[in-house]
This record gives structure tokens, C-alpha cells and sequence, in this order.
């Protein structure tokens, strides 16, 4: 019992605590420009942040095998907050420059006045990115199965395909958002074209260097053309595209976030450009915050997803 | 031809007939000749063995059997049929353990009964499946992946996905080249009951180079030479047959000589080929 409680990560949290608590520096108290009062909010959100991720810790701590790398992680992430927090509204190091570096109570406080921006902007985002998304990677998937079973199609597009898919989406995105009659259409391309490219290579690579003995195996045991392609090949290809998923997630965030900067009027990316146009970097950073909270927490269902459907590994 | 000459030809036709068969492989532009004029008949019911030093063309002759190489010269019939691609009435159990991975033992065994019998629900075919696994005496790791099975397990499996569809003939290029010593003997012993205990008795292509193995399976054993058959060699022993009773008479002790001293005249003709022996 006493090794659980004296942990770096315990100890790091009650510090933490504490300074949060702790009254916080005069001068943070004057906006340096304005001479006004700084508008500094109540900790209560970034407390309950602080609680919530101690929580999550304590519980992955608990796991076999994870206790060491759970109090690392929780080392690292408290020393970053302490360090921030301190620097920002106890001894005011970056007052100067203070609308630059937003103090941690005011970002989280954020996440409780915005609430509702925040996730109708997260539901919209969504809405795009799912569409595209799975397009992307049904299409890349069928497409690259049927073009890399054929040697001599193969051989013909998997350049093309190279070339085009080294392009990143990124670049064409503004020319696409101009090209398409309406916003919503333009994201859902560029997302498409973001994950299509890849996928649809991988899988022509995948399928045309596969292990001549299982397309043997299939072929002795009688096993007809589209059975071997969507029972025999796509299985083993499958562990391969579940691996790739994580990557394109952050291919298809990146372009959804870099549409929505171009031409939308609401989403995440939308929130952070409209945010930084006008100064107010506590909601950009807020709004950054949470795209890696978006991120993380789809590459956590990919895991999910991974662990259901492949139990063999190569 | 009348439909009843064609029947008739057929009747007296060899269940495998292979007329001057030539095989020439062509990669990058060059071409390899694997095989030169070979001549075989395979009556049904034979257990045949086909044995010779590495690189002869011995998975090549197999493989021209399994249907997955076009001969590039001469005839390959089986059941009076020219051989056009696998067909069902062939099985095959290649020495590298060819499950797929992402299935349980199970659902491999099935999955090849589904591919010879497209309308056969799918219960039905996990239940044969189940039966076969238990002929091979797997019962115990039916919902086991491939890769939680040991090499020797995964070769029962093969064997009885191969079974389970009721082939006609059995074509297997080293099934246990890869599997440790002991568990070898296990499963020699395992397909000789199998196959002696089937009242049907399949047609049975067996790839090797262990001479031991071959004497114990086989009714006839095919010595190949580099890319040619040296000799055909008959083997009497009657059946069904017991390892170490086997391993007492004079008869085999005689035949084994004879064959190991053909190995070993192979070594000193060719003592420059690439590859190794045994
Ligand atoms: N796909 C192929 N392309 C070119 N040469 C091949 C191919 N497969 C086998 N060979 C060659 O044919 C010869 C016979 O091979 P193989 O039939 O595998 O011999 P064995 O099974 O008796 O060891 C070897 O020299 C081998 O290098
Ligand atoms: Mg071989």
C-alpha cells in the first residue's frame, strides 16, 4: 500500500494542488498592456481537470505491467502543468507577454463557457470527417484489392498512384475548396483524397507483394476468384489497414482542420482560426487542446477495433 | 468419339497419367527447364512416393499435379481428364503450414469444405470440420489461430482441411519436412492409419526425402533424378503395417540399402549440384 502512495505522480498532484490553490501573484493580476484587471477565472475547471486525469492515472497504474510507464507519462504531464502554471500565474515570468501564454485556469475555463461552440463544432467536424473517411478508406481498400490483383493494371496505376498520393492534401485543398459549389462537399473531398491516396497504394503494395503460398493455398482448395479476393486476401491485408487507420486519422483531422480554416463557419478548425484572427489565444489553445483530445481519443477506438477484429498477428 | 468409347478409355485409364511432361520455368527473361520427358502412371488406391535429392523437380511435378503450373510440353490426365487448374477431386498438404492465419482451426477446415460444396450451410460444414479435427486428434484446440498451435499441430490441421473434402487424391509435397523427429514418426503414423483405415482408399502422392518415411508409406517409390525419374521401385510390405515390425524383416533392411546406395551414387555422379542431401 505505502509504495502506491509514495509516488512521484502522488506527490507531483498534491504539489500541483496546492500551488493552484495558492493565491496567485499581484502582478498577474494587471493586464501588463492595458493596465486593467487581467481576466483571470477560477480554477474550478482546471481542478477538476487535474482530478480527472489523477483518476484516469491512478486506474491505469493499478494495470499489470503499466505501473511504471502510467508513472512516467503522470511524471512528465504534472512537471509540464506545474511548470506552466507557475511560470504564467504565480511568479508571472511571461507577464509581458501574457495574451501569448494564457494561464492553464483561464484555458480550461474554456471548455466550461464554450461548451456548447465546442461541440456543435465537434459534431459538425464529425459529420465530415466520418463521410469522408470511411469513402476514403472503403474506396482505397476496394479499388487497391481489385488493381493490385491485376499485374498488368497494377503496374500501370501503382506510379500514378505514387506520384499523386506523395502530393499532400494539404496543398490542393485551398484550389478544391474554391473548385466546389459548396464547403461541405470541398472538406469531404480533400478528406477523401487524403485517405484515399495512401490506402489505395498500401493496399496495390500490399496485394501484389502477398505470400505466394496463401493465394496457392487458395487456389488448391478450389476457392473462386471473388472469395479469394474478399475472404482470402482482404483478411490478410486487414491488420495492415487497421494499423494504417491511426495515420490517417491525423491526415483527415489535418485536412478537415485546414479546410475549415479556408471556408466554414463552424468546427474545430473552424474555432481555432476564427479564435486567432481575433487575438483570443486562450481559445485557440483550448481549441488545439481539443483536437488532441478528438485524436486521442479515435486512436483509441482504432485500438478497439484492432484488438476485435485481428487476434492473429503476422 | 461416342460418350461410351470416351467412358471406356477412361475406365482403363490410370487415375494420374503423365505423358512425356516437360516444365520449363521463365523468370526474368531466362529459362529454366525443371523437367525433361517424364513418364508416370498412378493406378488408384496407390500410396506413391516420390523421392531424390533437393532441386531435382520434385514439388514441380507436384505442383504440375495440384494444377498450379501449365506444363510446357506433354500430357497430364487425371481420370482420363487433361489437368486444367486444382480441381476437387485433388487435396493438397504443402510442407509449409499453409492455414490461414486469421482463421480458428476450425473455421480453416470448414472453409475448404465451403469452396467444394458452394451450398452446404454452415453449421454443417463446422460440424464435419469438428470431425475431421478429431480424426487428427485436435479435438481439444478446435477454436485455437493457427499461430497458437505448434508446426506439428498445424500440419494435423492441414491434413484434415485436405480430408474433410473427401479427395480423391491426396497430393503432399514434405508434409513433415518441417516438423521435429519425433513429432514426424507421430504423424507418419497418424496418415498410415488413416489412409489403411479408409475403406475408399485415396490416390496418394507423397513428396519426401527420407528414405525410412517412404518405405513405411508408400506401395511404389519414384527416385528422381535431376529433372528426370531414375527408377521406379515397387514396395511389397504388406499392410496394414507396423513400424517396428516392419523395421525387423530381412526385406527391409534389403531395400533400404539398395535405395540409400542410390543416394549416395547420386552424391559421387553429382557431386558439383548445388543443394543438399537428405
Ligand atoms: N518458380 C520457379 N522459377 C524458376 N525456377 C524454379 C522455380 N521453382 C523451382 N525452380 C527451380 O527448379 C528446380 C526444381 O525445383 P523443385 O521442383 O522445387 O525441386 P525439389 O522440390 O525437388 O527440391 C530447382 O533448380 C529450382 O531452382
Ligand atoms: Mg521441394
Amino acid at each position: 500500500m505505502k509504495k502506491y502512495l509514495l509516488t512521484l505522480p502522488n506527490l507531483l498532484f498534491v504539489v500541483l494542488l496546492g500551488v493552484v490553490i495558492w493565491p496567485y501573484s499581484e502582478l498577474a493580476k494587471i493586464d501588463y498592456y492595458t493596465k486593467n484587471p487581467s481576466k483571470l477565472h477560477e480554477p474550478t475547471v482546471f481542478l477538476v481537470v487535474l482530478v480527472l486525469i489523477h483518476i484516469y492515472y491512478l486506474v491505469q497504474s493499478r494495470r499489470n505491467n503499466k505501473y511504471r510507464v502510467a508513472n512516467d507519462i503522470a511524471t512528465v504531464v504534472y512537471l509540464l502543468l506545474l511548470a506552466w502554471e507557475l511560470v504564467t500565474m504565480k511568479f508571472n515570468i511571461v507577464s509581458r507577454i501574457y495574451i501569448y501564454f494564457p494561464p492553464p485556469e483561464n484555458i480550461f475555463y474554456v471548455f466550461f463557457s464554450d461548451y456548447k461552440e465546442i461541440l456543435t463544432g465537434l459534431v459538425y467536424s464529425m459529420r465530415l470527417l466520418v463521410i469522408g473517411f470511411t469513402l476514403g478508406i472503403f474506396l482505397g481498400v476496394v479499388l487497391g484489392l481489385v488493381v493490385g490483383w491485376i499485374p498488368r493494371l497494377r503496374k500501370a496505376v501503382f506510379p500514378i498512384a505514387k506520384a499523386v498520393s506523395s502530393v499532400p492534401a494539404l496543398v490542393y485543398t485551398p484550389y478544391v475548396v474554391m473548385l466546389m459549389p459548396s464547403f461541405i462537399f470541398a472538406s469531404i473531398f480533400v478528406i477523401f483524397l487524403g485517405v484515399f491516396w495512401p490506402t489505395f497504394m498500401n493496399m496495390i503494395n500490399r496485394v501484389g507483394t502477398i505470400d505466394h503460398k496463401i493465394i496457392d493455398t487458395a487456389k488448391v482448395l478450389n476457392t473462386p476468384l471473388h472469395t479469394t479476393l474478399f475472404r482470402v486476401i482482404l483478411p490478410y491485408t486487414l491488420p495492415r489497414i487497421i494499423n494504417n487507420l491511426t495515420v490517417m486519422i491525423s491526415v483527415a483531422i489535418m485536412t478537415l482542420t485546414a479546410a475549415e480554416m479556408l471556408g466554414s463557419n463552424s468546427g474545430i478548425g473552424y474555432f481555432i482560426r476564427k479564435y486567432s484572427v481575433m487575438i483570443d489565444y486562450t481559445r485557440t489553445i483550448a481549441g488545439i487542446l481539443f483536437i488532441a483530445l478528438v485524436v486521442t481519443v479515435l486512436n483509441w477506438l482504432v485500438d478497439l477495433l484492432k484488438k476485435k477484429l485481428v487476434r492473429w498477428d503476422y | 468419339m461416342s460418350k461410351i468409347e470416351t467412358e471406356s478409355k477412361r475406365n482403363q485409364e490410370s487415375k494420374i497419367a503423365v505423358e512425356h511432361l516437360r516444365m520449363e520455368y521463365t523468370s526474368n527473361n531466362k529459362n529454366f527447364l525443371a523437367l525433361e520427358d517424364i513418364n508416370l502412371n498412378i493406378e488408384e488406391g496407390q500410396f506413391v512416393c516420390i523421392i531424390g535429392p533437393s532441386g531435382c523437380g520434385k514439388s514441380t511435378l507436384l505442383s504440375v499435379l495440384e494444377g498450379l503450373y501449365t506444363p510446357t510440353g506433354g500430357d497430364v490426365r487425371i481420370n482420363g481428364i487433361p489437368v486444367d487448374g486444382p480441381g476437387r477431386e485433388r487435396a493438397v498438404v504443402f510442407q509449409h503450414y499453409s492455414l490461414f492465419p486469421w482463421l480458428t482451426a476450425k473455421k480453416n477446415v470448414s472453409f475448404s469444405i465451403a469452396q467444394v460444396n458452394k451450398n452446404i450451410k454452415k453449421t454443417r460444414a463446422d460440424e464435419i470440420s469438428v470431425e475431421y479435427l478429431k480424426k487428427v486428434g485436435l479435438e481439444d484446440f478446435i477454436e485455437k489461430l493457427p499461430g497458437e498451435l505448434s508446426g506439428g499441430m498445424q500440419q494435423r490441421v492441414a491434413i484434415a482441411r485436405a480430408l474433410a473434402v473427401s479427395p480423391e487424391i491426396l497430393l503432399m509435397d514434405e508434409p513433415f519436412g518441417a516438423v521435429d523427429a519425433k513429432t514426424r514418426v507421430v504423424l507418419q503414423e497418424l496418415l498410415l492409419n488413416l489412409w489403411e483405415s479408409d475403406g475408399r482408399r485415396m490416390t496418394v502422392v507423397f513428396v519426401t526425402h527420407d528414405i525410412d518415411e517412404a518405405l513405411l508409406l508408400s506401395d511404389r517409390i519414384i527416385f528422381m533424378g535431376p529433372k528426370h525419374i531414375r527408377c521406379d521401385i515397387p514396395v511389397a510390405f504388406p499392410r496394414p503395417r507396423e513400424k517396428s515390425e516392419l523395421y525387423a524383416t530381412e526385406e527391409y533392411a534389403k531395400l533400404r540399402v539398395e535405395l540409400v546406395n542410390m543416394f549416395y551414387d547420386d552424391i559421387a555422379d553429382k557431386i558439383d549440384i548445388e543443394g543438399g542431401w537428405l
